[in-house]
């Protein structure tokens, strides 16, 4: 009789903490630690514990995030969640490893760059010297425009887009350019926007191609490694209904920006997407 | 308050074993406080670096042996006191002017926390490298008798961050010697600072005379108060020299404590009332090195910048949580999760330094070999599980052996300017090549 319980308790026991295993999921932030990657990715962390046994993973640039996640994906049975950006070198070979494919890819963001300075600047954004802050690859784009209007910039280079940002308050340089606006609409109070690098004007602010630039869509894509990515992307769909969580704070902090995470037709996007930012 | 009480155990333990410390406490936990989310972490970290401090000032005093170097003047005066039978002052007297600096820093950073936020908007990149490299020469100067050491190993520091790729949004760089896909995710922090910073401390320490029993006069708790309030006046000098000099990179502590006991034996001598075993002394640079304890904290927490090697570690550890230093500590995250917790620390670490002191040093029966042994394995088992959930079990064990070599030959020194230069490697670079720009941008 007590073996008989005994064995009882123990099935119940073994059975019910199978029953709330849950997966692992790794989220590999492929971004800074400082920027809006890490940030919008440690919000799903938060969020998706619920369904998932998460692991946090700092992997910053392609080079590592690709590295880390062939070690995940050499693994059966392991998810990995990253994101990729449309502004990253697609040709490179550890790029290729993340750059989003109709496997891969889940949802995008589509966002507007901006070209802001200090809300007293008396300078105009076109003039012959100016100091611009710029990180990735936009000093190639801004010394465009530059050669568009004759004219020469002086750039910059910080870390990333909070370096920027923090460089334009200070004074040290007097506009920045920033592939995500997210902290230039958190210090607002401070800051003034010249041109947003959409095609269209976002708030009043005007489009880049105003004065010769070319429009520069911006998409963080959402990519996925493992078997599951229906489940993913349905948990990520029902945090994001909730008010109140993590992710669905972030965004709301987040203007001119616009998900795609509740759309269904994700060829569509993608395809659209390998069209535009082809791997050449 | 599990993680205030954990902190308060691994910070007893930290405390009374030399060798052992706050930076190998936080490698033995590493695997454990990625677990932990960031207020947890924090929490804990401040138990343990608060009672680290605390509990040092009893081994120093009964044992003779400085469980930190910030508890050398609690040898000198303290042990002293412990000979002369006096013991029970010594320890009443370092932890009441712990908790009295301990509080008197917190309420005067509490009067500023506000203003906080203003710093970033002076802390533009020339006053960051000011900082930074500030840090590096005090290291470099005062961590070892010969400077081009010290500079070599911060040179060895840098060039080991250096390895590794660097490649985001168009822009950057791969420095890989080997060609080897573990390598470009760079060298494990754990396996680094294990094998260099660690190891070579595991080999300095012997094990202290444990024979020392001096009978103690018994005194009441009336007496132990009434005589720390009429010595206040040294307490209260040692929460100034600790607070201005808690912001000295590299060893706050251990430069506070030191400063506020030559202060103090300077002005008893000046009255001919100084000789060894001084309860003024004494309870001076235990104020002081508690209240350098809190400040040195501030720069770390607005800033993001380390001035310690546990400082390093453990921003190490908050940021791969995704946690931004400058951006996400203000005014609400401090006295939410900071100031509050730090006063129940600190009230909690004066009872374990004070009352059971009595009990807390029977820890120090365990031979140091076996504890250093000890270390030693649990850390290769902390290496090869932080290694884990990158499938990079082994890379960061055979980095940690690969450098164990260079450890060993390294055991007479402080490698302090190693790590330091390690972490923040791309710190500094960064930091350097908007330098070149701003500098460009003149011409």
């Amino acid at each position: 009789m007590i073996k008989n319980t005994t064995f009882a308790i123990a099935l119940v026991i073994a059975s019910t903490s199978f029953a709330l295993a849950k997966d692992t999921l790794y989220i590999v932030n492929s971004g800074s630690t400082g920027g809006s990657y890490n940030a919008q990715l440690t919000a799903w962390m938060t969020d998706l514990n619920k369904y998932y046994d998460t692991k946090y993973v700092q992997a910053k640039g392609c080079s590592k995030a690709a590295a880390v996640i062939r070690k995940i994906t050499s693994n059966e049975n392991t998810q990995a969640l990253s994101l990729y950006s449309s502004t990253w070198k697609h040709s490179n070979k550890d790029c290729q490893v993340l750059y989003p494919s109709d496997n891969k890819y889940l949802f995008s963001n589509q966002k507007a760059g901006i070209v802001f300075s200090k809300k007293d600047t008396k300078i105009d954004f076109l003039t012959d010297g100016a100091v611009i802050g710029i990180n990735g690859s936009n000093d190639v784009y801004i010394n465009k425009i530059a050669s568009i209007n004759n004219i020469n910039f002086k750039t910059i280079r910080y870390e990333n887009s909070k370096g920027v940002t923090l460089g334009v308050l200070n004074g040290e340089v007097d506009f920045g350019i920033t592939n995500s606006s997210s902290r230039f609409w958190k210090a607002i109070d401070g800051l003034k926007g010249h041109y947003v690098l959409s095609a269209d004007s976002v708030e009043g602010i005007p489009s880049i191609a105003t004065i010769g630039g070319d429009p520069k869509p911006i998409y963080d894509k959402y990519i996925y490694f493992g078997n599951n990515s229906d489940e993913l992307l349905s948990n990520m769909r029902k945090v994001f209904a909730n008010d109140t969580s993590a992710i669905r704070k972030w965004q709301d902090n987040i203007r001119a920006s616009i998900t795609n995470l509740n759309q269904d037709d994700r060829s569509a996007y993608i395809q659209d997407f390998m069209k535009s930012f082809p791997i050449k | 308050m599990e993680f205030i009480l954990y902190g308060l155990v691994a910070g007893t333990i930290a405390g009374l074993m030399p060798g052992v410390g706050i930076f190998a406490t936080l490698l033995i936990l590493y695997p454990w406080l990625l677990q932990l989310n960031v207020v947890d972490c924090f929490i804990f970290y401040l138990a343990l670096t608060s009672t680290t401090q605390y509990v040092g000032s009893v081994s120093a005093t009964i044992l003779g042996v400085p469980g930190e170097s910030s508890s050398l003047p609690a040898v000198y005066e303290g042990n002293a006191l412990y000979k002369k039978g006096l013991g029970g002052l010594a320890i009443s007297g370092a932890a009441m002017g712990s908790v009295l600096g301990g509080l008197l820093v917190l309420g005067l950073i509490t009067l500023v926390a506000p203003y906080l936020h203003y710093v970033y908007y002076f802390f533009n990149t020339y006053v960051q490298a000011i900082v930074l490299y500030s840090v590096l020469l005090i290291m470099i100067f005062f961590s070892n008798k010969s400077f081009i050491i010290s500079a070599l190993l911060a040179g060895l520091g840098y060039y080991l961050g250096y390895i590794g790729c660097e490649y985001i949004d168009g822009w950057g760089s791969c420095h890989v010697p080997i060609d080897n896909p573990d390598i470009t995710t760079g060298l494990p922090l754990i396996s680094v600072i294990g094998a260099l910073f660690v190891f070579p401390q595991l080999l300095k320490f012997s094990n202290p005379n444990l024979e020392n029993k001096t009978a103690q006069i018994d005194t009441s708790l009336f007496e132990h108060i009434k005589f720390f309030i009429t010595n206040i006046s040294s307490s209260l000098r040692g929460t100034g020299i600790g607070f201005f000099l808690g912001f000295t990179p590299g060893g706050s502590t251990a430069l506070s404590s030191n400063t506020a006991h030559r202060y103090e034996v300077l002005r008893e001598k000046r009255k001919n009332r100084y000789e060894q075993g001084n309860y003024r002394a004494l309870v001076a640079a235990e104020t002081s090195n508690n209240a350098a304890a809190f400040t040195t904290l501030l720069p770390l927490f607005v800033l993001g910048i380390p001035f310690a090697a546990s400082e390093a570690l453990f921003y190490d550890i908050i940021i791969s949580k995704g946690f931004i230093f400058t951006s996400e500590f203000d005014m609400v995250f401090f006295m939410k999760n900071i100031a509050y917790n730090l006063v129940i620390i600190n009230i909690l670490a004066f009872f374990i330094a004070w009352p059971f002191a009595k009990y807390i040093t029977h820890i120090m029966m365990i031979p140091q070999k076996v504890l250093n042994l000890s270390v030693f394995i649990i850390l290769i088992f902390v290496i090869y599980n932080v290694g884990d959930p990158f499938f990079q079990n082994e890379y960061y064990l055979i980095t940690f052996f690969a450098l164990l070599p260079i450890g060993y030959l390294l055991r007479n020194y402080d490698t302090m300017p190693l790590v330091f230069a390690f972490i923040l490697q791309d710190r500094f670079f960064m930091n350097a090549v908007t330098i070149k720009d701003l500098i460009t941008s003149y011409f």
